[in-house]
C-alpha cells in the first residue's frame, strides 16, 4: 500500500467532536487531579512530619524509570496516529501494539508495588498514606482506562481502517498524552518529600 | 448573529461555569478559613456579606453562561448531530454547556451553603 498524501483520509482541518469530547473529559479529570494535589500539599502543610515517623519516603528509581517508559508511549501513539492517517494499517497496528505492551507492563508493575504499599501502610493508617495511595490509585485507573482504549483500537485496526476508527485513534492518542503528563506530575508530587 | 459572536458565546458558555465555580470555591475557602484564625477574626470582617457578594457575582455569571449556551443551541439547531467543523463543535459544546452549567449552578449553591454554615471548630 502506498502512503502518499493522496491516499490519506481527508478528515478536514477542524477537529472532530469526538476529539473535543475527549478534551472535555481530560479537563474534568485534570480538575480531579488538581484537587488531589491541593489536598496533598494542604495535608503536608498541616503535618509536622511528612511522611510520618516510621514510614519510608517513596522510592525514586523504579517509579521514575516506569514513568519514563510510559511517557515514551506518547511517541508510539503519535506514530500510530500518523501511520493510520496515511492508511498504513500494519504500521499503525505495530505502533499500537508496542504502546499497549509498554502500557500493560507499566500497569502490572505499578499495581504490584501499589498492593505491596497498601499492605505495608494501609490508607487508614495516616493522612499521608491516605492521600498518597488515593493519588496513585486514581492515576493507575486512568492508565487502565487508556489500556482498554488501546486494546479496543488494536481489535478494530486488525481488520480495517475507517474514518470513525481514525478519529477514535486521534482522541485516544490525545488521552494518552494527557495521562502521561498527569502521571509525570503525580510522580513529582509523590517524590516531593525528598526535596525538603 | 455573526459566527464570531456565536463562537464567543459558545466558549463563554463552556468555560464560565467551571471558572466561576473555581473562583468562588477558592475565595470562599480563603475567606472562611481566615475568619477562623484569631488575628483575622479580631478585624470583624463581614464574612457573611462577602460570601453573599462572591456567590451572587459567580452565580450570576454561571446563569449567564447557561443562557449563552441556550442561545448557541438555538442558533445551531439546523446543524446535524455529527456535523464537522465549527458549527458541529458549537452545537456539541452548547449541548455540553447546557447540561454542565446546571451542575455548576448547583455546585455554586452548595459551596455557598457550605461557606455559610461553616464552623471554626472542625479539624
Amino acid at each position: 500500500m502506498t502512503t502518499s498524501a493522496a491516499t490519506t483520509y481527508d478528515l478536514g482541518h477542524a477537529r472532530p467532536n469526538g476529539w473535543w469530547a475527549m478534551v472535555l473529559f481530560v479537563a474534568g479529570e485534570t480538575t480531579l487531579f488538581l484537587m488531589l494535589f491541593a489536598t496533598y500539599f494542604y495535608l503536608r502543610l498541616q503535618s509536622r512530619h511528612w511522611p510520618p515517623p516510621g514510614v519510608d519516603k517513596p522510592a525514586v528509581l523504579v517509579p521514575s524509570l516506569l514513568t519514563a517508559a510510559l511517557v515514551a508511549t506518547s511517541f508510539a501513539m503519535q506514530r500510530a496516529w500518523r501511520n493510520g492517517r496515511l492508511l498504513n494499517r500494519v504500521a499503525a497496528l505495530r505502533w499500537l501494539a508496542l504502546a499497549g505492551i509498554v502500557q500493560g507492563g507499566y500497569l502490572i508493575w505499578q499495581v504490584h508495588d501499589f498492593v505491596d504499599a497498601c499492605h505495608k501502610e494501609p490508607p487508614s493508617h495516616s493522612a499521608y498514606s491516605s492521600i498518597h495511595l488515593t493519588m496513585l490509585a486514581i492515576d493507575h485507573l486512568h492508565v487502565f482506562l487508556g489500556i482498554l482504549l488501546t486494546a479496543w483500537l488494536l481489535m478494530r485496526f486488525a481488520t480495517r481502517i475507517t474514518p470513525y476508527r481514525l478519529r477514535t485513534l486521534q482522541a485516544t492518542a490525545f488521552y494518552w498524552h494527557a495521562v502521561n503528563v498527569i502521571t509525570v506530575v503525580v510522580l513529582l508530587v509523590d517524590l516531593s518529600p525528598h526535596v525538603g | 448573529m455573526t459566527r464570531f459572536r456565536l463562537e464567543l458565546l459558545q466558549w463563554y458558555a463552556l468555560l464560565a461555569g467551571p471558572w466561576m465555580w473555581a473562583t468562588q470555591h477558592v475565595l470562599e475557602f480563603g475567606l472562611t478559613n481566615s475568619h477562623c484564625s484569631m488575628p483575622v477574626s479580631y478585624w470583624h470582617v463581614p464574612v457573611i456579606w462577602l460570601n453573599v457578594l462572591i456567590t451572587t457575582v459567580c452565580g450570576t455569571a454561571v446563569v449567564a453562561a447557561e443562557l449563552a449556551a441556550f442561545v448557541v443551541f438555538r442558533a445551531t439547531s439546523d446543524t446535524g448531530k455529527y456535523a464537522p467543523g465549527p458549527w458541529g463543535r458549537m452545537k456539541f459544546f452548547a449541548e455540553a454547556a447546557l447540561l454542565g452549567n446546571v451542575l455548576f449552578i448547583v455546585i455554586v449553591a452548595l459551596d455557598a451553603a457550605g461557606a455559610f454554615y461553616h464552623g471554626c471548630n472542625q479539624a
